[in-house]
């Protein structure tokens, strides 16, 4: 059988598991940045400074259902087989949780930390501010018709 | 938990630690405003490839673990070398499966709407 690592049966378990957990982690984020349909529930987070309520749960769902699978097992075969790849499951979803809450902690961060924006004058502003009032250079009054006083 | 089992999972949290540890930082000055595409070790190497800072963390502190533990013939440091090696793969192929498929479907929301209209 192919093996140039040389692993064991459960090590190759243990991968199996990291390795599914994974797919379902980055399928989960393919789909919600293609799909326009993607339920807005699991895009929202529960805290600015948490991940995506889809991130939360395909970090950590694939091996706690594992660890439930493991617990309901009555063969002790299977019972074997699926702690081996919860465990794998939880050695990459647990720390990567971690990693998306430390990544969008530093992102909140550096979004209050950004110096904001100075907005260019819309007008000139002199000591008096009545100055920018343009003075009417024409005086017209109704009443004298066509004549017209010009200052 | 066993000893191995509690070596396994230190050796994924010390990789993740320095994988958050370089992303944090670059999402972080770039939420500043600073460029920080290009500047090592953020460079990419391809689009449908992790950039180096990934292969740095995923593949390289594993590595180290492997390397020093085979040198001091410490048994426990070769379990945290396969504890992170399993978080690193995983990365590694999840972050290039993800990549690869964004490249091959490019305008992907339109496409999907076509689809889902059946035209």
């Amino acid at each position: 059988m192919f093996n140039p690592l040389k692993m064991n049966p459960v090590e190759k378990r243990i991968l199996l598991g990291g390795l599914s957990n994974s797919l379902i982690y980055w399928a989960n984020h393919f789909a919600m940045d293609t799909i326009p349909e993607y339920p807005q529930e699991l895009k929202n987070r529960v805290e600015p400074h948490m991940p995506q309520n889809a991130d939360i749960i395909t970090s950590l769902a694939p091996p706690a259902t594992l660890y439930v699978v493991k617990k309901i097992s009555k063969s002790t075969d299977r019972k074997e087989k699926v702690g081996d790849m919860a465990f794998g499951a939880t050695l990459y979803g647990v720390p990567n949780f971690l990693h998306d809450v430390v990544v969008q902690t530093a992102y909140q961060e550096g979004i209050a930390g950004r110096p904001t924006a100075r907005l260019p004058p819309t007008m000139a502003m002199t000591k008096y501010a009545v100055n920018n009032i343009p003075i009417p250079r024409t005086v017209s009054v109704a009443s004298m018709g066509k004549y017209r006083v010009t200052s | 938990m066993d000893n191995v089992e509690k070596n396994m999972l230190i050796g994924a949290f010390a990789t993740s630690a320095v994988d958050m540890g370089l992303e944090a930082n670059y999402v972080y000055n770039k939420s500043l405003g600073k460029e920080m595409d290009g500047q090592f070790p953020y460079i990419g190497i391809h689009d449908a490839i992790p950039p180096v800072d990934d292969w740095i963390a995923d593949a390289g502190v594993p590595a180290l673990f492997y390397i020093v533990g085979k040198a001091m013939k410490k048994d426990g440091l070769i379990q945290m070398a396969k504890g992170g090696a399993i978080y690193g793969v995983s990365q590694l192929a999840g972050i290039t499966l993800y990549r690869v498929a964004r490249l091959a479907s490019p305008a992907p929301a339109a496409r999907y709407v076509v689809v889902n209209r059946r035209i």
